[in-house]
């Protein structure tokens, strides 16, 4: 048999296939190969493919604080410089404020300069937009959230103040559903949203509601744009509770001289709240923690209100600390967010004049 | 075509002869294609070519051997645990030499098993290159210019067109 070893060229099409099935880490290197590699993968339609094909999502922590960024593996050792990653804002001027107040599809909803400036950035690709913020400026936000509605492909972001309001990304403008709101927030500052089937979760207060009637879990609902509330386990006590979204679960925590945790197994069944015990974080600053993830091997991650990120066991023992950035400005410096190359769908054109105007 | 034909024969595009199963051909759609359409009898000469090179079409065949009892009949999880061991040991080969040719190979005889399975493992073979193993690896140049690199490293800064 004769065998000629012919250096052999791919057709595009193949060379997609296969990069439809690397991890967004090496496609971002990749795209340094040449200028047709670097126009495909910077494409939306690559990113839309990418983000529905094969490729598993890798999910990491984001850590921000006073105009630093970075990204962290925490399936690695804390320790290990190699599983960080640093940014930059990519916009001239990197506001001192930036809260963190969601994170869907690997875009983050962050809210700068006094609440004043709305940003949606995927740290992974770079795409950034500003958000018109609601018109009146001086209401008072006690609640944010951020999501992804399926139905439309369009992203909205969702405000709990004495209004309900929401803004489409595609209609780029803000739309009041409700006059009055009855829920307002449990610290001095605006708590960001969990997102979980379908839904923004957050914990509230009921204002018109005595003690403990008040403490709520709300659900805003991003199809049908309706917002209700879910109980709170029978057994929570205290006011101060944090509530996450972590491994398709809603975990809720209960900050106190020790730390609660609850997770509602069957969703929105008051009696699916399981206790998953009682942590007690005394080796470091961890009076108030967040839960963020899990890792691979079932370690939970969490970030307290230093920026400071600790893995616990099962049983609450901690089993690493790190302190990554210099000390935040707020406690929501932290969130957990999927790589993935996805752009932002474009304002439709009867919205396009308006949007102009806050590029 | 008569029933009684349990293996055909093909000619790669080296022009050397090889059998295949009927049952594995199934695999692949052109081949079903060339089972109803071609004689396949002991009296007929015609032998159909298929466009994939000797040392490829050893491995597409060995590919279709193995899988096809599964795709004909199904099999039970123990089964399917042991095929997918054995594609792991099947695809340990060199990226340029032989997995791209099954890539292609795959990709013409519309075999979405293969396919699937090759793309991943040039994928996975791929993924910790640095970006002049990839050039070398699919023949491209690295055509930007000193100011397309420079501007590429201040947006992205840590990029390497290395």
């Amino acid at each position: 048999m004769s065998r000629q070893e012919s250096s052999i060229h791919l057709p595009k099409e193949v060379i997609e296939e296969i990069l439809l099935r690397l991890p967004v880490k090496s496609l971002l290197r990749f795209r340094c190969v040449s200028k047709s590699w670097l126009s495909l993968i910077s494409s939306p339609r690559f990113g839309e493919l990418h983000f529905q094909g094969p490729s598993k999502h890798s999910h990491r922590a984001f850590v921000s604080a006073q105009q630093q960024f970075q990204s962290i593996d925490f399936d690695a050792p804390f320790h290990d410089d190699s599983a960080i990653v640093k940014f930059n804002f990519p916009r001239p001027t990197t506001p001192a404020d930036l809260e963190i107040m969601g994170s869907c599809r690997g875009f983050l909803f962050l809210v700068a300069d006094k609440k004043r400036k709305y940003f949606l950035w995927n740290p992974s690709n770079g795409v950034c937009r500003k958000i018109p913020p609601p018109l009146d400026l001086d209401i008072f936000v006690y609640m944010y959230g951020f999501g992804y509605d399926e139905s439309t492909d369009d992203y909205i972001i969702v405000i709990i103040s004495d209004v309900l309001a929401f803004f489409s990304l595609k209609a780029n403008s803000w739309e009041i559903l409700d006059d009055e709101c009855e829920y307002t927030y449990q610290y001095d500052q605006p708590t960001p949203g969990s997102i979980l089937n379908g839904a923004i979760y957050w914990f509230a207060f009921h204002s018109r509601e005595p003690e403990p009637e008040c403490f709520a879990i709300i659900a805003f609902d991003i199809k049908s744009k309706t917002l209700s509330e879910i109980p709170v386990p029978d057994d929570f006590e205290y006011g101060l509770g944090i509530l996450t979204s972590v491994a398709g679960c809603l975990t809720l925590t209960e900050n106190c001289d020790v730390l609660k945790m609850w997770v509602m197994e069957k969703y929105g069944l008051e009696s699916s709240w399981r206790n998953l015990g009682t942590l007690s974080p005394d080796e470091v600053h961890m009076e108030a923690i967040s839960s963020l993830c899990f890792t691979k091997d079932g370690h939970l991650v969490a970030i307290n209100s230093i920026s400071g990120l600790a893995k616990l066991n099962h049983r609450g023992e901690l089993l690493e600390y790190r302190k990554f950035l210099p000390e935040p400005h707020s406690f929501y410096c932290a969130s957990v967010y999927t790589e993935t190359l996805l752009s932002l769908p474009s304002v439709s054109c009867d919205h396009l004049v308006e949007a102009e105007q806050y590029c | 075509m008569s029933s009684s034909v349990e293996a055909i024969t093909v000619l790669s595009s080296d022009g050397d002869e090889f059998k295949i199963t009927v049952s594995a051909a199934k695999l692949s759609k052109p081949l079903n294609w060339m089972l109803e359409d071609v004689c396949f009898s002991d009296d007929c000469d015609e032998v159909p070519t298929i466009e994939v090179n000797s040392k490829t079409l050893v491995k597409v065949i060995e590919y279709c051997e193995k899988h096809a009892p599964r795709a004909n009949s199904g099999a039970s999880d123990s089964d399917a645990e042991e095929l997918k061991k054995w594609d792991i040991e099947f695809m340990k080969m060199d990226v340029k030499d032989i997995l791209f040719h099954i890539l292609m190979a795959a990709n013409y005889l519309h075999m979405e098993g293969l396919y699937d399975l090759a793309c991943q493992t040039a994928a996975d073979l791929m993924k910790g290159m640095t970006v002049s193993q990839i050039r070398k690896i699919f023949h491209i140049k690295n055509d930007f210019s000193s100011e397309e690199q420079e501007q590429l490293r201040r947006q992205h800064p840590g990029c390497s067109f290395d």
